[in-house]
């Protein structure tokens, strides 16, 4: 049966009934009472997506949303997910959890990596595949082995790109290991790479397309080389829901595949400027 | 010189908005630097009552023998939600509430009447971080001449008039656009203000965490110290190569303590960020000065000494909490120590205060991440490499958690006992340094996920008390029960130890034994900090209860947690008094 075939009463009885706030969640243990809502919210025709508004991919993500919601039978409506937390997230899984309790059904700009959130949460099949870029200013490094061991790397603190060079150098011969210095924020990196403190920075290709939209002048003078680990640095993207959302998760996963089988995914990344760098649709 | 101050009825209806038409004048008592030292034996003008951080009252009306007498005088709703680390205030009769979004009540200590609240006005905040520290504030108060020391979310430091909550003066101590914020209350001692800073994980924060000095009746900053960065050659060195922009943590949650005979005040850090350091980049590096007790010279800043409590830390093992300033006999001579358990891992330490030199340490629940002393130093070995992850992904089950161990609940010492009180939790964790950002935004934002909360290896419940010898680390006893105490303690003449539950008891215990002689029960998890005050010769116990996120029902059989906080304070006092 194709996701066309349900119907949209179907729909919004699930999604009536995904408002119910779980009891035994741990996550919820660490949650004020008062900060739950404790009824159902009617939600109409609507498929509520919570966004980061901030993210690099905002913009493929709401074209995303709109496209499920349509094979749905529904009408997005975006709601934007508080920002600005800890290095190492403190209060954001609390935060989100609180967020999808109360106002969304799903969350969209979301990193998907299997078994990395908390039990209260579920993800969907990933929407795309975006990958870590190597950067530099310096016309002879075409590759990672360009750089010689004397200098230093950067990465976005945090960041599965910082995860994946820092694994990377820590396989290597003591005498050939760069030093990696992990960054706050890209503009900083940016600022240490075209001072020469940092050779070559390892960054998430939609993060340096925002990045060149803010420094166009930059454009000629710096230029993408492949990862020596380009198999490992893609990282998928998707949606987040309540554990306990399973129809819908099924719902939104039948359309994430139909919008690949019919190229639609495909058309967007096209549209965004997204396909200049290595991006799979689907993910991987 | 005492300055009575007297307030008119029309000013107090123009503070509150309130209708008080027939109330009596009020007098206050203005605060001086010899009463800050010496507090009134009735008063609690502090976090911890005095300025050595002990937690201690001389107030011995309800003791041991008659605590079972105690009634309830009155209770308050307080005027915000959020987490409830409250620390009622008290000073001629006038009870101050710091609650969260830093409003500020001032109650009748005797009947529980409003006499005015200041509601705080802060920008919206960029920052979701900085939202939740609001929902957290703890003894953001403190007294001061005519004055009520306000400490804020959004990094000021505000002076209001004690008798009707209107604003004095006010100073943006820091930036907190950068993600600074106030959630611990400021210290006041030497006429001067000392503040300590929060939220020093976030990203515009780099490089930077701050205590900063103030004079006590203009605001203005006399000197300021970077817990990151003040050219210490020792600390550089410990990052490996990770230059100061790219470091993070070391913030100043808690309170410090001053001693006027050196003339310095101490201080915590906290952990270094991100917490692991395969994601910190910092490989075997020591990371100083986090999880470290520092001193400094009241009057200048300048740094006299400091002692790392946790080098390597990768969990979050946070050694900010309040260090206590204690005269005992150290091998048969009396010495000044630096008492405190400085850190969620629960291991307390005695250091020389004038020095830092290392005296004793004693573990307390149950750790698998302390390093041990270097005999020939007395320096804390690194920590334990079974917990130290060597790649991302890598999970490791490290005791205590995240939540503790010990977390904000402040210990006490008796001076009648010698005994000095910890209230902490037998917890363990499961958790792995994640590999991927939680969304990607152009700044860093994690996302911290954790398997699970197991109790520690032969622990008969989540709650834990213990006992210490001061001058020797000994202890003198232990006490498990099912909850754990979700509040600080407070130790009192009477010979009494007074510490709330996740299970809303309030438990008043003999000091010398840790046997509760008298439990009574509130509507929610007992929080913040337990104070005892005297007015008119009748002596009064304050309690908060309300929201609390170290119930642990998971791991506590059993316990139930109302769904809705409500926090509020309730205070007793002997039915006698009636």
């Amino acid at each position: 049966m194709t996701i066309l075939h349900r119907t949209r009463l179907l729909l919004g009885a699930a999604l009536l009934a995904l408002s119910a706030v779980p009891a035994t969640a741990q996550l919820a243990d660490q949650i004020e009472g008062d900060r739950l809502q404790s009824w159902r919210v009617q939600t109409g025709n609507h498929l509520r997506l919570c966004v980061y508004p901030s993210s690099t991919t905002i913009e493929f993500d709401k074209a995303v949303g709109q496209a499920i919601a349509e094979r749905l039978l529904l009408s997005p409506r975006f709601i934007d997910l508080p920002e600005g937390y800890g290095l190492d997230g403190e209060y954001a899984a609390e935060d989100f959890y609180v967020k999808l309790v109360n106002e969304c059904d799903a969350a969209l700009t979301m990193t998907i990596v299997p078994n990395a959130y908390p039990e209260d949460f579920t993800v969907t099949r990933p929407i795309a595949a975006f990958s870590y870029i190597l950067v530099s200013d310096d016309p002879a490094i075409t590759a990672l082995t360009d750089i010689p061991a004397t200098e230093s790397l950067g990465g976005g603190v945090m960041t599965y790109g910082d995860y994946i060079l820092g694994a990377h150098i820590r396989n290597l011969p003591k005498e050939r290991q760069w030093r990696r210095i992990p960054f706050g924020t890209n503009e900083q990196m940016l600022g240490r790479l075209l001072d020469g403190t940092i050779a070559a920075m390892v960054i998430f290709a939609p993060d340096y397309q925002q990045l060149l939209s803010r420094h166009a002048d930059l454009a000629d003078k710096l230029h993408v080389a492949p990862l020596k680990v380009e198999l490992t640095s893609f990282l998928n993207r998707g949606a987040v829901l309540l554990a306990q959302n399973t129809f819908l998760r099924s719902e939104m996963d039948a359309a994430i595949t139909d919008m690949m089988s019919d190229g639609t995914i495909d058309r967007i990344l096209k549209d965004l400027g997204m396909d200049k760098y290595p991006v799979r649709a689907g993910g991987i | 010189m005492k300055i009575r101050i007297m307030l008119s009825v029309a000013a107090l209806v123009a503070a509150t908005g309130g209708v008080f038409a027939q109330e009596p004048a009020r007098t206050y008592t203005p605060v001086t630097a010899e009463m800050v030292l010496k507090p009134n034996p009735g008063d609690w003008l502090q976090w911890r009552r005095t300025v050595d951080n002990h937690g201690y009252s001389p107030l011995d009306q309800i003791n041991r023998d008659n605590v079972s007498d105690l009634e309830l005088a009155w209770g308050w709703a307080v005027a915000e939600t959020g987490q409830h680390e409250i620390v009622p205030i008290i000073h001629d009769g006038i009870m101050f509430l710091g609650t969260n979004m830093n409003t500020v009540e001032a109650l009748d200590a005797v009947t529980g009447d409003r006499l005015w609240v200041y509601k705080h006005q802060r920008p919206t905040f960029e920052g979701a971080y900085h939202e939740n520290q609001a929902r957290r504030q703890k003894n953001t108060v403190a007294l001061w001449d005519d004055k009520v020391i306000l400490t804020t979310a959004d990094s000021k430091l505000i002076a209001l008039e004690a008798l009707t909550g209107k604003v004095v003066w006010e100073t943006q101590v820091n930036e907190w656009e950068k993600g600074y914020s106030f959630t611990a209350g400021p210290l006041i001692a030497d006429g001067k203000i000392f503040t300590f800073t929060s939220g020093c994980s976030i990203v515009g924060t780099a490089g930077a965490c701050w205590v900063t000095a103030h004079d006590a009746n203009t605001g203005e900053e006399l000197w300021r110290f970077n817990t990151l960065d003040s050219n210490v050659p020792e600390w550089d060195a410990s990052w490996n190569g990770v230059p100061v922009e790219n470091r993070w943590g070391a913030s100043v949650w808690a309170t410090g303590s001053y001693d006027p005979e050196l003339d310095m005040i101490f201080f915590g850090t906290a952990m270094p960020v991100p917490y692991a350091e395969v994601t910190r980049g910092t490989g075997d590096g020591r990371v100083a000065p986090t999880n470290s007790t520092i001193a400094l010279k009241a009057d200048t800043g300048e740094m006299v000494w400091w002692y790392q409590h946790q080098p390597r830390d990768n969990w979050d093992m946070d050694s900010p909490f309040e260090r206590m300033i204690i005269t005992t006999e150290v091998d048969g001579q009396p010495r000044k120590l630096i008492v405190s358990t400085p850190g969620k891992n629960g291991v307390t330490f005695g250091l020389d205060a004038a020095t830092g030199e290392y005296v004793w340490h004693e573990e307390t629940v149950y750790n698998n991440q302390f390093g041990g002393i270097d005999e020939a130093t007395g320096l804390v070995k690194d920590t334990l490499p079974d917990v130290r992850p060597t790649e991302i992904g890598q999970r490791v089950t490290f005791c205590p958690a995240i939540a503790g161990g010990r977390l904000w609940q402040a210990t006490a010492y008796s001076e009648k006992t010698g005994l000095f009180y910890l209230p902490a939790s037998n917890l363990c964790q499961t958790s792995e340094p994640q590999p991927f950002e939680l969304v990607s935004t152009g700044q860093a934002m994690g996302l911290f996920k954790s398997f699970g909360n197991p109790l520690a290896p032969n622990a008969e419940g989540v709650g834990s008390l213990h006992a210490l010898k001061v001058g020797t680390g000994d202890h003198a006893y232990d006490v498990q029960q099912g909850p754990r105490f979700t509040s600080s303690v407070l130790a009192t003449a009477g010979g009494l130890l007074v510490v709330g539950d996740a299970d809303r008891y309030v438990h008043f215990k003999n000091d010398e034994t840790g046997e509760t002689i008298w439990k009574t029960r509130l509507h929610a998890p007992i929080g913040g900090s337990p104070v005892t005050y005297e007015v008119d010769g009748v002596q009064y116990i304050a309690i908060a209860a309300g929201s609390s996120n170290q119930t642990h029902p998971a791991q506590t059989p059993g316990l139930q947690v109302p769904a809705q906080g409500a926090n509020a304070v309730f205070v007793f006092r002997l039915r006698s008094n009636d």
